[in-house]
């Protein structure tokens, strides 16, 4: 165990929500910020997923400030945009949410961010997909079948379903005759149910945790495709953040000094981050 | 540079050309592209010019605890309900009354007898003006006319329908209680959705011609039924443009004016808007200028005056706006 453990450990017990830009205290080399925007937890859930989300950060970001001896603030994102925000307004110089989320927000404020480790799902999944559903009496059986179809699709900022998904129709050879983007499962799945168009692409987790049970019986939805996976949740750091403390965090994430993450994270352990380089990053 | 009509209709022809030549070159080559009908836009607020301009007048202190809703009678008298219970104020701001809940308040409404109904999570309660308890009716339960989780009602004349989260519905009631119909409910049979509220923000208004107006926030959308629960009409789409619910869901709160404008009021991005009642954005009130990022559940309501009444519970505060045209 390192010597630094015996450390007193500085870890302010406020949780606070983004955008509390007055009652939070600022991100700085020496304290970690971390914005957390996690579709499956119980303060950030996706409206689809809300009754199942059940992931706790409050004891994970105290436990890895005792282990780090690093004074660790948490900060809930409610929304992936507030995220985003929260990255771009140099609110936060660290985060937990969708690899994309911080990649892209990072990108666009001119900061960098570097994943240290990933987190699995309370399933332990480590990969997002975007689900294709159609009504489950439509005739569409295949991603082809959309071509000259209707389909609903999620701003860039969910790349599951936008990205990813038009990469899978581009794959499947299928031109949709129109794309209307729609942000959240509960209007793509009621635009669906309602016939307004033929298909729309959800997080993989709507499906795996029955969320479109808010909008219909489930058994009213069929899947026709999925895109190709991505990694999901990552655990990153900004540039700002010292080496040393990113390597403290870095041993009690994956290295040396291991944390056991408590029972409210849902997950066995944080994974070694996939590699990932999506083409949009590279454009300007 | 002016747009005279010569220009405009040059500038027509020249886009239809345009159209009609790119159409040509992607039949002739196999380009195919789809077309976005969402008109959507990722963008942060956009304050828009409207035709009428809200100009706050004042900011007070609720002083109820944790908000829940507001109020206001037929003679401008301020109703506020929330974790501490009722509190009465006139129209120049000083308290006339206040009184306590037997549990956490969530909505309050005044009829034009007077009589104030607070609804609790599962039961609603009667008071007169001065907060003597008249009666109470309402059990919680599954079935029509059983409550799940009461998050606003309104009172007109002798019906009171109350906004009932937990069933994702609304459930009409006359004013002793007696159980009339459900608005908004689910029905697989019709491939009819209803309201959908993935989180505990459903507010409605009746009209004065007996609509029920009702913010529907998984479709982000203002939607209409007839008291026997209809549905007449919706107007709304999904978006960040100011004309639009920002997703997702809203609106949280809506309002009715005194002249039948509807005020919505939304979460993630709180602003307030007023509508028409076909849907056209007459007024808007930024983020920006009055409320913290943080601020959702921001019940309204309006008076006489055409005042507007925003309940801003992070900070536990009221705003009031009057709304008119810009000078000039």
């Amino acid at each position: 165990m390192r010597g630094r453990v015996g450390m007193l450990a500085v870890v302010l017990g406020a949780v606070v929500v983004c955008g509390c830009g007055r009652q939070t205290p600022s991100a700085a080399p020496d304290r970690i910020v971390v914005g957390v925007c996690d579709p499956l937890a119980v303060e950030t859930a996706s409206p689809c997923v809300r009754a199942s989300a059940k992931r706790e950060y409050g004891e994970f970001v105290s436990a890895l400030g005792r282990r780090t001896g690093l004074e660790i603030v948490l900060k809930y994102c409610a929304s992936d945009r507030d995220l985003s925000e929260a990255i771009a307004a140099g609110e936060v110089n660290a985060a937990v949410g969708k690899t994309w989320t911080i990649l892209r927000a990072a990108k666009a404020s001119g900061r960098t961010f570097r994943r240290l480790a990933d987190l699995p799902g309370p399933g332990g999944e480590s990969e997002l997909t975007g689900v294709f559903i159609v009504r489950r009496d439509s005739p569409l059986k295949t991603l082809a079948d959309l071509d000259g179809r209707t389909v609903a699709l999620g701003p860039d900022a969910a790349y599951e379903k936008s990205h990813a998904a038009r990469r899978a129709l581009e794959a499947a050879g299928a031109t949709p005759r129109a794309v209307r983007v729609l942000d959240g499962c509960v209007p793509v799945a009621a635009a669906v149910f309602e016939k307004e168009l033929d298909a729309g692409v959800v997080s993989h987790y709507v499906v795996d945790f029955n969320g479109l049970a808010l909008v219909s019986d489930p058994d009213d939805f069929r899947v026709i495709g999925r895109t190709a996976p991505i990694p999901f949740m990552t655990f990153a750091v900004s540039g700002e953040v010292d080496e040393r403390h990113g390597g403290d965090l870095y041993d009690a994430l994956l290295g040396s000094s291991r944390l056991k993450p408590p029972v409210g994270l849902q997950t066995a352990g944080f994974d070694v981050p996939t590699t990932w380089s999506p083409p949009e990053l590279e454009k300007k | 540079m002016s747009i005279t009509r010569t220009t405009y209709s040059g500038r027509l022809a020249a886009a239809v050309l345009v159209a009609v030549a790119a159409s040509w070159a992607c039949g002739a080559v196999g380009c195919r592209k789809h077309t976005d009908i969402s008109g959507y836009e990722e963008i942060g607020e956009r304050i828009p010019e409207t035709e009428l301009r809200a100009e706050r007048v004042r900011t007070f202190e609720a002083k109820v605890g944790e908000l829940r809703g507001i109020a206001i009678d037929a003679d401008d008298r301020i109703y506020l309900v929330g974790s501490l219970g009722v509190r009465v104020l006139n129209g120049e701001g000083a308290e006339v009354a206040t009184w306590k809940t037997p549990e956490d308040a969530r909505a309050i409404a005044v009829a034009d007898d007077g009589t104030v109904y607070v609804a609790l999570t599962t039961r609603i309660l009667t008071f007169d003006r001065a907060g003597k308890p008249l009666g109470a009716w309402g059990a919680e339960g599954t079935r029509p006319g059983e409550l799940g989780h009461v998050t606003s009602l309104a009172v007109r004349g002798s019906d009171v329908v109350v906004a009932d989260w937990g069933k994702l519905c609304l459930q009409r009631f006359d004013t002793t209680g007696r159980f009339i119909n459900l608005i908004g409910k689910r029905d697989r049979t019709k491939d009819f959705i209803g309201i959908l509220a993935p989180s505990a923000y459903l507010d409605l208004a009746i009209d004065r011609d007996g609509r029920v107006v009702v913010g529907n926030p998984g479709r982000l959308r203002v939607e209409t039924y007839s008291l026997s629960g209809e549905l007449l009409g919706a107007w709304g789409k999904p978006g960040y443009q100011p004309e639009r619910f920002s997703p997702c869901c809203n609106p949280t709160n809506l309002a009715l004016t005194r002249d039948g404008n509807i005020v919505t009021a939304e979460k993630g991005l709180p602003r307030v808007k007023v509508y028409d009642p076909t849907g056209k954005l007459l007024a808007y009130i930024s983020q920006r200028d009055y409320f913290p990022k943080e601020a959702k559940g921001m019940d309204l309501a309006a008076d006489s005056k055409g005042r507007i009444y925003v309940l801003e519970p992070f900070g536990g505060v009221v705003m009031v706006f009057e709304i008119g045209r810009p000078p000039g």
